[in-house]
């Protein structure tokens, strides 16, 4: 009985440990993928956050400091849209960024097997 | 919470827990433990190879940087395009980049990995999800390899179960629980004795171990456990908690260390508030970046308040920064704040004792409103204290009434504001003058009524039930009351400051001192209330051992002694006598009295039996230590006795309170006693506040006045009284002894006849004391102790006692004194009195000893090292000492 065990968890465990090292490459492209571009996505969202865009955007007709006359709503609303106009760009870039870094880790694989190619050729 | 496990027919031991039956499923055999003791290791193997890889390539990199360095010097950009450049070195960086992926890799499988409880299974509840949960697959990785080496350790004794024990012993090598057990202050060593001691002593049968019914429970338990605390896993920790309850041997190890049921939680306990501590520290740091640093909210739609800034403090911006002190334990009261907020209401009055944490409360507010974790209406705002001190500082009443009403207007405008009010009490009675005018409170009231602002104030309960409660302030407020905690919530409340004393003073604190400082502040600080007393008295304790042990800086160590200490220092109760084991001093409570007492066995054994039936039935805690009524002639040793048991029992005579009741002879006299409004003290009532460990003796007390004696009559049933102020003064830290001449004549004569002592106490009881006190009175004393008439044999050594006295006194001089015995004899037959008992013995000791003593010292025929000899006929002469 305890042999039988043995002889079977040995091996499973020796082709665990194997599969686990194979599983790597799909791992980066499917499960890891997911797990960077959420990383990204929260960092974006702490950015939007930090910025308060939304924030800005959904009082864009509330008079600021409390100004409740008529050209204190006039100068808030121009004041809010300037606002969130230079938020929204900041958040644009760094939605780029992450973008451009979610590419980056795609072709980081890529990038490896092409530039070992160029070095080996060399040799 | 209670777990009922049940027996389930296809997955045997387990309990239901949200929707879910948890049971217990796993193999366990010596191969599979080879086995997955070999994958561990062949993952390290990995794991360092990787690193390996890893740091060589960038250090290959970093190499040929420094070889290009004149180049790239040149032109920084061209560090980009270095895999253009064709170096066996840049190969090896490029070959070893494959690593660095690999080691992401690893490192989110092993994250992955820690998280064996799926918290999104338990949130949901049942609903279309597997019903069945094993508890095997939640264990951490820790607790795995305990379980298997415990399995190993079972088989290798050759037992037939895994039992707790096994699993406590293999658990006492993990670093977690080995913390508990320093915090405990348990040698680890003496513990392994015991249970190694016990498991070698378990039959042995040679078959493959199973886990026992008790430990599965156990496991199951530590599951339920950690899934409630939001854990990832089941570790250690978890474990150790339910060990006690399913192990009674075990238990009993431990009682024997002095470790019980709540010590083990509590200390568990304080290791998950720590690691909470740290973690939802961490998540705050986080969320507080985003709170705005200034006074307008995030919309900038905030009115500026300058008024208000200048007489107020901002108690999230305090929480932003980390000033105020993380708030453990009040889940529940604050979230009954947010409900009456969150149902309409205005105002809310936190109403306590002061000490209790009511300011605790508020700062845990200011903290959650940092974090945002608030109801909506609380969101993006401010919450700021007035400070009523400065509010009124240096202005008439008009002008403070002024200054909060613009306070009040800018903060309707604002309407990002809470506004927070400490000691509310404080406005009220403050008006402008005039019969008609408001006073501050109302104007309070008024706009909280009109719900143009928020309050959250607090007040201390003497002064809302005596100021607050029937004003318009009072009624426009919802109240909350902030209760006292509970002995072993104090301790858990203790524990979360832990970390910060130690930290601050560089001391290692101890479980027993936590402990005790809840439990003797809570003895003897009568004052004051949990957990602010406890805090304070740690605190006090951690500075006196800084002080103590200053010599070795990196061993000081505050324990329970230290805290015994502090109390002696703040309250001046003896130390000693608290840490030392009672049960001894009791034991040997007839020899210690009669160190100091002569005769009257009976009473002196009925006292001391009657002390340790007090205190071994684990006495009410709402009484008196004990309470007792001596009976007897004059001079009988009533008052001695009683001196004598202050003595022994609290450690000196001074912690005695004597009373003598024909001073209170009038029904006015109840003033003195316990004063009165006028704030007139009273002597007993600020006697006991002052020193609540101590022995009141209430002679003759039949002479007291009725109303007196029906104070009495609540005292010794409640342990309490009431005092002129309203204030609660407790009694029951102390020993109460009332003494009375009735029926002495009647005991003498009995007496002389034989009759039987309890006979003579009977009658006394029956026919005599209840002429001067009601019988309610007499039964609620513990014991009525009748002293019996010296006889001429107590009277020879009540006059050697004597004796020994004056030559402890002579002593100090340098001089020394001799009897002849039948000198000694002699004197006691002068001075016995059947009528009198010692009482004139002492006067004769007077006259014809001491004076004479003296009157020699005078004249100088007495020096030094000079010897008094009392001879067979009582007289005195002097023996000249040898000359220096």
């Amino acid at each position: 009985m305890v042999k039988h065990h043995f002889l079977i968890s040995f091996p499973q465990a020796i082709l665990s440990f194997l599969g686990n090292i194979l599983f790597f490459p799909l791992w980066w492209y499917s499960l890891g993928f997911i797990m960077f571009a959420r990383w990204v996505f929260n960092f974006w969202q702490g950015e939007q956050k930090s910025l308060g865009f939304y924030v800005w955007l959904k009082n864009l007709f509330v008079p600021m400091y409390g100004q409740r006359d008529f050209s204190g709503r006039l100068i808030s609303f121009f004041m809010r849209l300037v606002q969130i106009f230079f938020r929204g760009i900041i958040l644009i870039f760094w939605l780029l960024v992450g973008l451009a870094l979610m590419l980056f880790w795609l072709a980081l694989p890529l990038l490896l097997i092409i530039a070992t190619a160029f070095q080996l050729t060399a040799i | 919470m209670i777990l009922k496990l049940e027996n389930d027919k296809n997955y045997g031991r387990g309990v239901w827990f949200g929707g879910r039956f948890l049971y217990w499923r796993r193999l366990f055999s010596r191969s599979l433990i080879a086995v997955s003791s070999w994958r561990r290791r062949a993952d390290k193997i990995l794991d360092l190879l990787v690193l390996f890889f890893t740091v060589s390539g960038w250090l290959a990199l970093i190499f040929w940087v420094f070889t290009q360095r004149e180049i790239l010097l040149s032109s920084p950009l061209k560090i980009l395009l270095f895999w253009e450049n064709r170096d066996p070195l840049v190969l090896i960086f490029l070959l070893s980049a494959w690593f660095d992926l690999f080691l992401l890799y690893r490192r989110s499988q092993k994250e992955n990995i820690k998280k064996r409880i799926d918290l999104n299974y338990w949130r949901d509840g049942a609903k279309n999800k597997q019903a069945y949960y094993n508890v095997a697959l939640a264990l951490s990785r820790e607790l795995e390899i305990i379980l298997e080496k415990s399995f190993l350790l079972a088989a290798k004794l050759k037992q037939t179960e895994v039992s707790i024990m096994h699993i406590f012993r293999i658990m006492l090598s993990d670093v977690e629980i080995q913390n508990v057990f320093i915090r405990l202050g348990i040698s680890a060593d003496a513990l392994l004795a015991k249970i190694e001691r016990h498991l070698l002593g378990t039959e042995a049968k040679n078959r493959r171990p199973n886990f026992s019914e008790n430990s599965v429970s156990v496991l199951i338990e530590a599951c339920v456990d950690a899934i409630s605390r939001r854990q990832e896993s089941i570790r250690p920790l978890h474990v150790l908690a339910f060990c006690y309850k399913y192990d009674k041997v075990l238990a009993e190890i431990l009682y024997d260390l002095e470790i019980d049921a709540d010590k083990i939680n509590n200390t568990c306990e304080w290791l998950h508030i720590n690691q909470r501590l740290v973690a939802s520290y961490r998540a705050y740091r986080r969320s507080a970046g985003l709170k705005p640093g200034n006074s307008m909210d995030r919309a900038y739609t905030a009115v500026a308040t300058p008024t208000l800034n200048h007489f107020s403090h901002d108690l999230t911006m305090a929480a932003k920064y980390g000033n105020l002190e993380l708030c453990v334990g009040r889940k529940d009261e604050i979230n009954s704040i947010f409900e009456i907020m969150g149902s309409g209401q205005a105002g809310v009055l936190l109403v306590g004792a002061s000490g209790t944490g009511k300011t605790m409360v508020i700062n845990g507010i200011a903290q959650l409103m940092v974090e945002e974790r608030v109801p909506k209406f609380l969101q993006d705002k401010r919450l700021v204290e007035i400070d009523v001190s400065r509010l009124v500082s240096g202005a008439s009443a008009a002008d403070a009434e002024e200054r909060l009403l613009t306070c009040i207007n800018e903060t309707a405008r604002a309407g990002n504001i809470i506004l927070h009010i400490a000691n509310i009490e404080n406005l009220v009675g403050i008006s402008s003058g005039g019969d008609g005018s408001l006073d501050l409170s109302e104007v309070l009231a008024e706009s909280l009524s009109r719900k143009s602002v928020f309050c959250l104030a607090t007040v201390n309960s003497d002064n809302y039930n005596r100021v607050l409660e029937k004003t318009a302030l009072g009624e426009a407020m919802t109240t909350v009351g902030i209760k006292e905690p509970s002995f072993n919530q104090a301790i858990q409340m203790l524990e979360s400051k832990v970390a910060w004393l130690e930290n601050k003073y560089k001391i290692f604190i101890t479980y027993n001192a936590i402990e005790q400082a809840v439990l003797l502040s809570s003895k003897y600080l009568h004052d004051k209330y949990l957990p602010d007393k406890a805090i304070t008295l740690l605190q006090n304790a951690v500075i006196l051992s800084t002080k103590n042990q200053s010599g070795n800086a990196d061993q000081l160590v505050c324990a329970k002694e230290q805290v015994a200490e502090a109390i002696s220092e703040m309250t001046g109760i003896p130390a000693q006598k608290l840490t030392e084991s009672e049960s001894q001093k009791l034991l040997s409570l007839e020899n210690n009295i009669h160190q100091r007492m002569v005769g009257q066995e009976e009473a002196v054994s009925a006292v001391a039996s009657s002390l340790r039936r007090a205190r071994a039935e684990l006495k009410d805690a709402k009484r008196p230590i004990a309470s007792f009524l001596f009976l007897g002639p004059t001079g009988v040793g009533k008052t001695e006795l009683a001196k004598t048991v202050s003595q022994v029992y609290f450690g000196d005579e001074n912690y005695m309170v004597r009373l003598d009741m024909s001073e209170y002879q009038y029904a006015d006299s109840v003033r003195k006693m316990i004063g009165d409004v006028d704030g007139t003290l009273g002597y007993l009532t600020e006697a006991v506040r002052k020193k609540p460990f101590s022995l009141i003796l209430l002679d003759e007390i039949e002479k007291a006045h009725p109303d007196i004696l029906n104070l009495f009559l609540q005292l010794l049933d409640d342990g309490r009284l009431t005092d002129g102020q309203g204030r609660t003064i407790s009694f029951t830290e102390s020993i109460i002894i009332a003494t009375s001449n009735i029926g002495a004549i009647y005991i003498q004569e009995q007496i002389k006849v034989n009759t039987d002592i309890n006979i003579i106490k009977q009658e006394l009881i029956d026919n005599q004391l209840n002429k001067f006190m009601r019988p309610e009175l007499i039964n609620r004393f513990d014991g009525i102790i009748v002293f019996k008439p010296l006889t001429e044999e107590n009277i020879f050594q009540i006059t050697t006692l004597m004796l020994k006295g004056i030559k402890k006194r002579l002593a100090d001089k340098g001089i020394n004194l001799k009897a002849d015995r039948k000198g000694v004899m002699k004197l006691a037959k002068a001075g016995y009195d059947p009528k009198f008992g010692a009482r004139p013995l002492r006067r004769l000791l007077q006259d014809k000893i001491e004076d004479g003593i003296a009157n020699k010292m005078l004249a100088g025929e007495l020096k030094r090292r000079d010897t008094i000899v009392i001879d067979a006929k009582a007289n005195i002469s002097v023996d000249k000492g040898r000359e220096l």
